[in-house]
Order: C-alpha cells, then structure tokens, then sequence
C-alpha cells in the first residue's frame, strides 16, 4: 500500500478513531505519514475552540497546585517481629548508677518533650495559616492571578471586595538592601497597592482596583521608602484581570 | 498622581521582557518544574479546555475533575511537547480530550449523541468572558468562521467524531451517507480547515 491509501485512515484516526492494526504497523516505520498524522491532529484540535469557555471555580488552581506538591506517601512496610526470648530477673549490683542513670533518661525525656511541644505549637500554628490561607483562596470573590518575569514568578491570589491579598514567590530573590519589592496596581493611572518586602506577604491592598475597569499588577524594585510610581522596571506582569467587581 | 509615561513604560516592559511570551515557553518551564508556569498557563486556558471538557462530559463537577487529571498530566508530561508537531495549545487540548473520553469511556462517549448539544446550551448561559482567554476567543471565533465555510457533511463528520465519538459505520447511519463518503469526509473537511486556518497560522502568539 502507498501513503494515499491510508489518508482516509489517518484522518480518522486524528479525529480520535482507533487506527486499525495494519496503519498502527505502517505509522510505525513511515515518517511522512507520521508526520501528516501530527499536522492533522493540530488541525483537528481547532475543534476545542469552539465550545464555549468557562470559568473554573476559584479555588481550581489552587487545587491543581495542591496536588502537585502533596508528596507521595510513604510506603509503609510491615514486617512481623519475632518476641524476644524472656530473661530470669538478675539482681542488678549496680542500682545507684541505675538511679542515676534513670534520672539522666528522665531529664532527657523532659527536655525532648518540652523541644517536641515547642515542635508541635509551632506546627500548629503553620496548620492554622494554611487553613486560614485555604479558607481564603476558597472565598467566592477571590482571584488568583499568576504574576511573570524573566527571572522570577509569582502568584497573587486577592479579594476584590475586601482587597485582600496573599502573594507567593519561590524564586524571587531578596531585595537589594536600601530597598524592597513594591506591588502596583495599573489601570487608568499607576498606583502602589503595597510593599512586598519578601517573597511571601499578605495584607490588605492599600490601592484595591476599582470598579470593573480592566487592569493588571506589577513589582518593581523600590528605593527603601517606596515610591508615588514605579521608578525601575517591572520585574513581574500579571495578565490583564477584568474581573467584574 | 502617576504619569502617563509610567504606564507606558509598564507597557513596554510587559511586551518586552516580563511576560513569557509563548505556551511553548511556558510549557519548557514546567518541563523544569516551574509551578508558576503552569498556573500562568492555567490562567491563559483553563476556561478554553474546561468549556471543551463540559461539552464532552455534560456536568461541570466532572469536568473541573477531568481538567485537574489534565494539569497533573500536563506537569508530569510537559517535557514531551514537541513544537514541531504541533501548537502548544493543540497539545493541551488533545490531551484533556484524551482524559475525558478516557473517563466517558468509548461506548458511553458514543451514547452521549444528544445530551452533548443539550450541554453547549447551557454553558452559553453561564460562561463568563475569561479576560486571559482572550486569544483563545478570538481564535474560537476564527475556527467558527473557518467551519462555517466546510460543506454541511464534512463539518458534521468532523462534529460527530470529535465531540460525540461516533464510528464512521454510526456516523454514516446518523447522516443517512454511503461510508465510503463518511470516510473521505473526514480527511477532505480537515483539509479543507487547515487551508481555511492555516495562512495566519504562523502569526498565532499562543505557541
């Protein structure tokens, strides 16, 4: 057979069709129908455009993200211990070095717990932001908008009605001293929402964006004090946000 | 009071410099990991393919899990984009095709005939006009037009196996068409798209 015999097949198959055992052997060693196959499912894939969108639910990505960094559990392997043999009770001859001894456990085990307790309120207190941060991202009127620049990324999730905001960074590197991250809020005119001092912050926006006018944010680097408007470029862009207020 | 050249400057820094310009390179960066690339490129389309997803699977619960299976994939696979075969936001599609129709099944997908159109309906009423989907709109209404243009048969062909996964045997049933027509209805209504799409193709942004 030549490649013209399977051009029905190919488009079929590229529209989503099971290839038939004999042109699954044929796409296996022939390059130009691999290649027509290729152009043909770009082609056919036009047809995703064409349902009309819609919107996911806020706290969708923030479920996509969540998925991505929960770790694999452990495989937990158990493995039956056979019961040591039991030992006739000797006298110990030592029992004030015992004494001792017990002590030294009892004080290690006093300042371990009070370390573990320490370990434990903390852990609580990172549980209590993640839930409040969770509780957040799933507010109703919460946005999530992916901020993006040569060297670094960002993601701001905020809520219009209270001009909240949460803003995370992996890889944004500390400011410079004598100054400090600025995020700004750009519409009609340019105007600072806050200062972002780290690559983790939350707050309220002090410029929150009003109305339903279309408008994006940025950072820059700032002098120290911040500035009335950008003074170096954006180091991070966010898309266009128009969502409705 | 801001300037007017500050704004201006933040225009020219966001199209020169700050904002990846291409899904190509957003996918590249996830291929290294990068987190804030995918959720760039969840931004951009997630609305495009969770329309598509709730077209193919008819509840939007189903879709918002289809379209999370994707975006796990899509971080898992990203290093397997090849621009060469094809537009980043084909590839994107194609594989959040390829979960939901995984999820319906075959012979469910084939059973959805009519449910299917009954859902397009519906998410007209309910889609927003996502602002970072804006290309995508834009290119929606060019394949509209471009499909508009195929004769009857031939789009119905593509229609019918892409959203309803019907067999040709089915299809040709549907449309009361000999097969042999069915058959070469697919590969002339997909040429005749590509060359309906195909000379502003290059002048796309999205890969």
């Amino acid at each position: 057979m030549t490649h013209d015999d399977y051009r029905d097949a190919l488009a079929w198959h590229a529209l989503g069709g099971l290839p038939a055992p004999e042109l699954a052997a044929h796409l296996d060693t022939c390059s130009p129908c691999t290649a027509e196959l290729d152009r043909l499912r770009d082609t056919a894939a036009h047809l995703a455009l064409t349902a009309p969108p819609l919107e996911p639910s806020p706290a969708h990505l923030a479920r996509v993200l969540d998925a991505i960094e929960a770790p694999a559990l452990p495989r937990i392997v158990v493995r039956p211990i056979a019961a040591p043999a039991r030992r006739p009770a000797t006298r110990q001859p030592f029992g004030r070095v015992l004494g001792v001894a017990a002590a030294c456990v009892v004080a290690v085990l006093v300042v371990t717990q009070v370390g573990l307790l320490r370990e434990l309120a903390a852990a609580r207190r990172q549980i209590a932001v993640m839930r409040a941060t969770g509780a957040f991202l799933s507010s109703p009127d919460v946005a999530i908008v992916a901020l993006a620049g040569r060297h670094a990324h960002a993601t701001l999730a905020f809520q219009r009605s209270t001009g909240r905001y949460v803003f995370l960074s992996d890889d944004l590197d500390p400011p410079p001293p004598g100054s400090r991250y600025q995020l700004w809020v750009v519409a009609d005119g340019v105007e600072p929402a806050d200062v972002v001092v780290a690559a983790s912050a939350h707050g309220r926006l002090a410029t929150p964006p009003r109305g339903d006018a279309p408008f994006l944010f940025g950072v820059s680097l700032e002098p120290e004090d911040g500035s009335d408007e950008p003074t170096g470029a954006m180091l991070l862009l966010s898309p266009v946000v128009r969502t409705a207020g | 009071m801001p300037t007017r050249t500050a704004i201006d400057a933040l225009q020219r820094d966001a199209a020169a410099d700050a904002i990846p310009a291409t899904d190509a390179a957003l996918l590249a960066s996830i291929a290294c990991g990068d987190r804030h690339a995918l959720a760039t490129l969840h931004h951009r389309h997630a609305a495009m393919l969770l329309g598509m997803l709730h077209r193919l699977l008819g509840s939007r619960a189903d879709a918002e899990d289809v379209l999370q299976e994707a975006f796990l994939q899509i971080w898992r696979k990203a290093g397997e984009y090849d621009p060469a075969r094809g537009r980043a936001v084909h590839w994107l599609a194609t594989l959040a095709r390829s979960r939901a129709l995984d999820r319906l099944g075959v012979a469910a997908a084939r059973r959805r005939l009519d449910a299917s159109h009954a859902a397009s309906d519906v998410v007209d009423a309910c889609g927003d006009d996502p602002s970072d989907a804006a290309t995508d709109a834009e290119e929606a209404r060019r394949v509209r037009r471009a499909l508009a243009q195929i004769p009857d048969t031939q789009r119905a062909v593509l229609e019918l196996a892409y959203w309803n996964g019907l067999s040709q045997s089915e299809i040709a049933r549907r449309l009361d068409a000999p097969l042999g027509t069915i058959k070469s209805s697919a590969r002339l209504g997909l040429a005749k798209l590509r060359g309906l799409l195909g000379d502003d193709e290059s002048s796309q942004g999205l890969s």
